[in-house]
């Protein structure tokens, strides 16, 4: 799967929503973390996953991608 | 009607840089260092961005050989000629190629200066060795960061970043581009943008052809590089307002790795030390022998054989490109000692370093105002490219903009363009086309019509296609909120990229190298120091093949700075 | 003969990533941090400056990489229009080193 979050982890710093360089990422209206939503668009770069300070992204490839 | 009422938000400045990767950052940087007014606008983020969005391993381009650069680029010339469309030689002009390379040692300061490290974690530069992938002096970086460091760089410098806008059409005046029209892609605004000088970093164009994976259920977007650099906007732009493309017939075929992201491609020669090819009994076998099974899949990199050392440079390489490589590789266990990694079959999946705006050496294109810069140039040859040419372009554009008058804006052209650009915000989600389903469908039509054998019947029935597809479904393009008018202006220019990439094919009737016609088997000598110029005369197509333009610096030339 | 299917058996790790990883989870950073703090480490280990052991190594590798092309090319069998040419590099221009320019 692209991008999954673990909120137990996640601080909404939004440093993800901000880099994603396909914009995957969309903020969540009353919870005002940030969620992956795009996902069909995701290149699994790992940018999001690399760049969380709370280290909060897994990723991983998809049975289509494998 | 004045612009206010027409657009959301409008711009006025100097130099407009389209794209935020590692050509356009440095061209805003210097730009903005020698004192013009900037705006970077990139469709997502610059800090992340573009085909180094994670990082790269190596930086090309550097004369340590022992012959002059004028000898070099002579060399390269006629390895373009002779051996033309092997790839990693390209032709573009000689004299701006001169220049690229004559420049490296200078761009590689003028990075430093930037905050980019160029020197190893020893403080001193890394070549890699003369027997490496890229047969060149190419070096070796920690470039991990490289963007967040740039887009820092930028911003310190003064540079306006319009980060999450994407370019949509150049705006020209009288032959002259004035500046660009934009979509805010989380906002859905629309954008006035006037320039002196517009420079095109948008590199080149991987999404015409089909994705580098085997059966792409959801992740249509799966590419080495980063998709929204790869689908070759700055080309499409730049034709649509007039100005000149070359070698947009030229693509040699290559192979990707299924696997990819579970190694970092540049790894694999980088160091100097060559991976194996093996087919499946593990033999190894070099070149194009079928008789081993070699060119028939599944063949595989191996790094079995790698010594210990070498294979500690992959892992540090992996930093220096993909991080995320570690995790995907451990997940299914890909151990570089025993693992190893399949070859997909050998096909056209990409037009890059070949095709591209054609531009002189200080970057300009055939129109005045327009620049392009990094991979899409035509001819772009090598990644330093992108470093030499925006620093450059940075360096000397202050020349052009004291000479240049305030940019005159055509409103009605703005309207007639925005209403074109914003037809997929204005189109009913049930009558619409989603534009991966459009993209898609010319994919498969590039990638079943054109690819590896051409033949005339082939190509026409591809246009034919393309053409049917373009005036059925493009119109019906529906972005469902502003994330997806980036997809959808995407689209729009993969269509004019694949229909110069046919008609340039068509017109080439002859095999040279990897550039294949079934149905002209036989290298055309009359060919020989030709390449195919496409552009839009007064919205007619206009192709002809002609010379370069002979190279004009003399063997000792050094440039002053 | 699935050359992943250790993987099953004993889950391999890099080396260097099982650095990085104890290092962001120790001071609680991101992995990007965590591996540019753990590189100059790692890179101890590694004859980046051994400019002898390394032209030993990538020479000999290219001796061999000619022989076998060399080896191939009496083998095969008589070509066509000549076919594509050499792999293309995600990394760089395509075609690359690799092959020589055909006859």
């Amino acid at each position: 799967m692209p991008a999954k979050i673990d909120y137990k982890k996640c601080i909404g710093c939004k440093r993800c929503y901000d880099l994603c360089p396909m914009d995957v990422f969309a903020i969540d209206k009353e919870t005002e973390m940030p969620k992956p939503v795009y996902n069909e668009e995701c290149w699994h770069c790992g940018i999001c996953w690399m760049e969380c300070p709370k280290r909060a992204i897994d990723i991983t490839y998809p049975a289509s991608m494998w | 009607m004045a612009l206010s009422k027409i657009a959301d938000r409008v711009y006025e400045t100097d130099v407009l840089v389209v794209g935020g990767g590692i050509a356009g950052c440095p061209a805003a940087w210097k730009a903005a260092q020698k004192g013009a007014k900037v705006i970077l606008a990139d469709k997502a983020n610059p800090a992340r961005s573009g085909s180094s969005a994670c990082g790269i391993d190596h930086y090309p381009g550097f004369f340590d050989r022992g012959i002059t650069v004028a000898q070099f680029n002579q060399q390269v010339q006629e390895m373009g000629f002779q051996n033309a469309f092997h790839g990693g030689v390209p032709f573009s002009d000689p004299t701006r190629m001169y220049r690229t390379y004559a420049n490296t040692q200078w761009s590689t300061e003028q990075l430093e200066a930037m905050g980019v490290p160029m020197k190893w974690t020893d403080g001193k530069y890394r070549f890699m060795n003369a027997d490496s992938h890229w047969k060149g002096p190419t070096m070796r970086i920690h470039w991990t960061n490289v963007k967040p460091i740039m887009a820092d760089a930028c911003k310190k410098a003064g540079v306006k970043i319009l980060d999450h806008v994407s370019i949509a059409d150049l705006l020209t005046s009288n032959g002259k581009v004035v500046g660009a029209l934009a979509v805010d892609n989380r906002s859905g605004e629309f954008i006035v943008i006037k320039a002196k000088a517009t420079a095109l970093a948008t590199a080149a164009c991987s999404r015409i052809y089909s994705p580098e994976t085997a059966q792409p259920w959801n992740y249509k977007m799966k590419y080495h590089w980063c998709p929204s650099s790869v689908s070759g906007d700055g080309w499409a732009m730049a034709y649509r307002a007039g100005a000149e493309l070359g070698n947009m017939e030229i693509a040699p075929p290559g192979y990707r790795l299924r696997d990819d992201g579970t190694l970092s491609w540049g790894n694999t020669g980088n160091e100097g030390f060559e991976a194996a090819e093996v087919n499946f009994l593990g033999k190894e076998f070099k070149g194009r022998a079928s008789h081993m099974g070699a060119s028939i899949p599944p063949a595989y990199m191996s790094f079995n054989n790698l010594p210990e050392d070498f294979l500690k440079r992959i892992e540090v390489a992996y930093v220096d490109e993909r991080m995320v490589s570690f995790k995907l590789a451990e997940d299914r266990g890909f151990n570089l000692r025993t693992h190893w990694y399949e070859r997909m079959d050998e096909r056209i999946n990409q037009l890059h370093v070949e095709p591209g705006i054609n531009v002189d050496e200080n970057m300009a294109a055939s129109m005045k105002g327009l620049f392009a810069l990094g991979d899409c140039i035509q001819g772009s040859h090598n990644v330093c490219a992108c470093g030499s040419t925006g620093m450059l372009f940075g360096d000397t554009v202050g020349a052009f903009l004291e000479k240049t008058d305030k940019p005159e804006i055509d409103e009605k052209q703005v309207s007639a363009l925005k209403e074109t650009i914003m037809k997929p915000s204005t189109v009913s989600v049930n009558d619409g086309t989603e534009p991966m389903e459009l993209e898609c469908a010319l994919r498969y039509a590039t990638e079943r019509y054109n690819n590896l054998n051409k033949a005339e019947g082939k190509l026409r029935e591809g246009l034919r296609r393309i053409g049917s597809l373009r005036r059925e479904f493009l119109p019906k393009v529906v972005a469902k909120n502003p994330h997806y008018m980036a997809r959808a202006l995407e689209v729009r220019n993969l269509f004019d990229v694949a229909e110069l990439h046919f008609e340039g094919c068509l017109n080439r009737k002859e095999t040279r190298r990897n550039y294949i016609r079934l149905d002209y088997p036989q290298q055309d000598p009359a060919l020989n120091d030709l390449l195919t110029y496409q552009k839009l005369v007064k919205g007619k197509k206009v192709l002809e093949m002609r010379k370069v333009n002979p190279m004009k610096y003399p063997d000792n030339h050094k440039e002053e700075r | 003969m699935d050359t992943a299917d250790q993987h099953y058996e004993e889950k391999f790790e890099f080396p260097l990533w099982k650095m990085i990883k104890a290092h962001a989870a120790k001071k609680d950073i991101s992995y990007v941090k965590a591996a540019l703090e753990v590189l100059p480490e790692f890179e101890k280990g590694i004859r980046y400056r051994d400019t002898k052991f390394e032209e030993a190594e990538v020479g000999k590798r290219a001796a061999e990489l000619r022989a076998l092309q060399e080896a191939d090319r009496k083998n095969r069998p008589p070509g066509g229009p000549g076919g594509p040419g050499g792999p293309g590099g995600p990394g760089g221009p395509q075609g690359g080193p690799q092959g020589a320019p055909k006859k």
